[in-house]
């Protein structure tokens, strides 16, 4: 018996071959995927090689890692960096731990309030954050704010929140974190809901009490929602630009300035986008290190 | 398939159809020039604040101007490309320089200007200026706009700083204001701020003395001048604010908050909307120092206004200061339009123009014969003033080191530094970038 064996197809006849099958698919996703090269690809292809430039309006010129160099000898560079790192790790803690808190103080309720309270705490998210600086700065106002008002109602002095370089920083933390984030309650909440009810009779079965069923079983299944929100929050903190941009401007004595803002100046006031891009760069990498650190600890094979 | 192939057909058509749309339509023909032209020029002309089609002051004077121009010079036409007063105006300004787009003129701003001029974007205005000009020019004018010893723009207006006060509170305080005639020393000053700091019947609490003080606001600025300081030497090569002069004047200005305490909290950080708001609308600062910008929002309102002369120091001399209006004329092959262009930008900083169009000069004028400011008592004040103009030589140093300087005032200002400290701290640095600019 003779085995006849099928001559391997070239790599010609495979790609008109996945070509035919697949020609449609790329038709309907090209025009997206042409604007996402365009507006996204590019510019970031773009800004990576700036980072190696320096750019002048008519002409840039090739200078290696210079521009890395002068941003490592830069105090106000590692400043900032400082204050955008505070800044991310406690508001991270904070809307973590706040929206599990509220998340699951809204669970037990029924599914309509359980809406109601959802929808009131992502209200803040569509909100224009310009708005909620404005607010804020009112808050804060030393003669007629309402924190002070608050103060001197307890016979305490008034403090500069805005205006003193010690405590500045706080208090723009401090804004951001009272306001608890709608989408970790959203998604804490959805995901507390969709664990199975019979792990909880089962622990009631065998004797655990609430701390118990809270640590070894809700913690671990949240954990890939957890994971999600880590990042994004990181993501969101390490980017924090418009609320410090509007109260404080980055002020006073660049107590508040953050690593987003002095980017924004460096290309757009100084228009030195070679530089601007390079602290891009470095942004981008603490970035992408810290979520490669959060998958690590947090990620999770858990499915129910 | 059909199907497919019938709604490919249809889409293509509709784009087709779309670009058809969106394709420009031919320009309407221009009116007929009253004189023929002999060499018919076009120009782009950027100008702030501007909106086609706008009904805002500045955007109807706009028009106005190019409308007179162009009737007086019937071969040239006139493009306005509008741009705001924000970064996204400096972004715009800066894509069409880089681009090489068509733009003719424009309005600089002080700190841009040395990048730009040093870049070869810029056509010097010298070999346009008559000997008329350059007798009817203040010096000062020349001074902000000159580089390397050439003078790349024309010098529009000086927006000098001065004080505001409210008279309903001075009068109340039995305070007499100063005039031009007879300014206020120092400490006639600093006495005025502390008798006018008090709380009122209702509890409000007044405050003497304000100005815009965040990082990046100039408005107190005319007070670092008046002992003889000033940041830059006159060639603006070395940094010399932590001179003894220098010092003394920056400790003076953090002594009206910290030891005379006539100053209201956030002094040192507040805005230019902050403190304004403090001054006219909730009327719980005294004495205000500002620019003329704010002047037509206190006349419309019928605000209790004197404006005042800033009080003198050691130098026992007037001093102001204050940001330039310039326009530029952008370098470009064309003889021809380089001629029309700076012919343009004269018009619109000249003296002619503020008297064609009312309301066009919002701050003193750089002409000693254009006088189309003053036209009452507070406004001739600030048109007095300016000559009186301390300005700084025009350096492009960088961000970080203005954020730097910013905060080094902040510092003094708040009592975490000295004045001397935070001036020998910042004086290397400084220094550094003044002299890498001059290799």
């Amino acid at each position: 018996m003779s085995i006849t064996i099928a001559p391997h197809p070239s790599l010609v006849h495979r790609i008109v071959k996945f070509w035919h099958k697949h020609k449609w698919s790329y038709f309907f996703i090209a025009p997206s995927m042409i604007l996402f090269f365009i507006f996204v690809a590019f510019p970031v292809a773009q800004a990576f090689v700036l980072a190696f430039h320096q750019v002048d309006l008519r002409s840039s010129s090739w200078v290696g890692l210079k521009n890395f160099q002068d941003l490592g000898s830069s105090k106000l560079f590692w400043s900032t960096m400082q204050h955008t790192l505070i800044y991310a790790v406690c508001v991270v803690a904070a809307w973590i731990t706040s929206s599990l808190v509220v998340a699951a103080l809204i669970q037990p309720l029924s599914n309509k309030i359980q809406s109601l309270y959802r929808g009131a705490f992502y209200l803040p998210n569509v909100t224009s954050i310009v708005i909620i600086a404005l607010v804020w700065i009112w808050i804060f106002e030393p003669d007629y704010g309402f924190f002070n008002y608050l103060l001197t109602l307890i016979g305490l002095p008034k403090v500069l929140w805005l205006q003193n370089p010690d405590i500045a920083l706080w208090s723009i933390v401090l804004s951001t974190i009272l306001i608890v984030p709608g989408s970790g309650v959203v998604l804490y909440s959805a995901a507390m809901g969709a664990i199975p009810r019979e792990y909880y009779e089962a622990s009631d079965v065998e004797g655990a009490n609430g701390l118990q069923k809270l640590l070894h079983i809700t913690f671990p299944l949240l954990k890939p929602t957890t994971l999600y929100l880590t990042v994004i929050y990181t993501i969101a903190g390490f980017q924090i630009f418009e609320r410090v941009y509007i109260m404080t401007g980055g002020g006073p004595i660049n107590s508040t300035t953050t690593i987003v803002q002095l980017i924004f100046q460096t290309a757009f006031s100084d228009f030195n986008y070679g530089r601007a891009s390079a602290q891009a760069l470095i942004l981008f990498a603490i970035i992408a290190t810290f979520s490669f650190i959060q998958f690590k600890f947090l990620s999770t094979d858990v499915e129910y | 398939m059909k199907r497919l192939i019938v709604l490919i057909v249809v889409l293509a058509l509709a784009a087709i159809w779309l670009i058809a749309c969106a394709a420009p339509t031919t320009a309407p023909k221009s009116a007929e020039p009253t004189k023929a032209p002999a060499q018919p020029v076009t120009l782009v002309f950027y100008q702030r604040g501007y909106t086609a089609g706008g009904t805002d002051a500045g955007t109807v004077n706009t028009d106005k101007a190019v409308e007179i121009f162009q009737k007086n010079n019937p071969n040239i036409k006139i493009n306005i490309v509008g741009i705001p007063w924000t970064a996204e105006g400096d972004t715009k300004l800066e894509a069409a320089l880089a681009a090489k787009t068509d733009i003719n003129v424009f309005r600089v701003t002080s700190p841009n200007l040395p990048r730009y001029a040093k870049q070869g974007i810029l056509s010097e205005i010298t070999p346009f200026l008559t000997e008329e000009d350059k007798k009817d020019f203040y010096p000062s004018g020349f001074q902000i706009a000159t580089i390397d010893g050439k003078v790349w723009a024309w010098p529009l207006w000086v927006t000098a700083i001065s004080n505001f006060v409210n008279t309903d509170i001075l009068k109340e305080r039995g305070v007499e204001p100063p005039t031009m005639a007879k300014p206020w020393t120092w400490d006639q000053f600093v006495e005025a701020c502390k008798k006018l700091t008090y709380k009122k019947a209702d509890g409000t609490q007044v405050y003497g003395f304000s100005s815009s003080s965040k990082w990046g606001a100039v408005e107190y600025y005319p007070l670092m001048y008046i002992d003889g300081g000033r940041i830059l030497s006159a060639d603006g090569k070395k940094f010399v604010q932590n001179s003894p002069e220098g010092a003394s004047a920056l400790q003076k200005i953090a002594e009206l908050a910290l030891v005379h305490k006539c100053t209201p909290p956030d002094f040192g950080t507040v805005d230019q909307a902050g403190v304004r708001a403090q001054f006219k609308d909730r009327k719980t600062v005294a004495i205000l120092m500002s620019t003329p910008g704010f002047i037509p929002d206190l006349e419309k309102e019928n605000f209790p206004l004197a404006v005042t002369p800033p009080p003198l120091g050691a130098l026992n001399k007037m001093v102001t200061n204050g940001a330039f209006g310039l326009f530029a004329v952008v370098n470009v092959g064309d003889q021809a339009k380089l001629k029309a262009a700076h012919e343009l930008a004269k018009y619109l900083t000249g003296s002619q123009v503020a008297k064609d169009i009312q309301g066009w000069q919002l701050a003193p004028g750089l002409r000693r014969s254009n006088t189309g400011y003053s036209t009452n008592a507070n406004r001739e004040v600030i048109a007095k003033l300016v000559e009186f103009g301390v300005y700084e030589a025009p350096v492009a140093t960088s961000a970080e080191l203005g954020n730097n300087y910013g905060a080094a005032l902040q510092a003094i200002i708040l009592g975490k530094k000295t004045a001397k400290q935070a001036m020998d701290e910042i004086a290397p640095d400084y220094q550094k970038e003044l002299d890498a600019l001059s290799k």
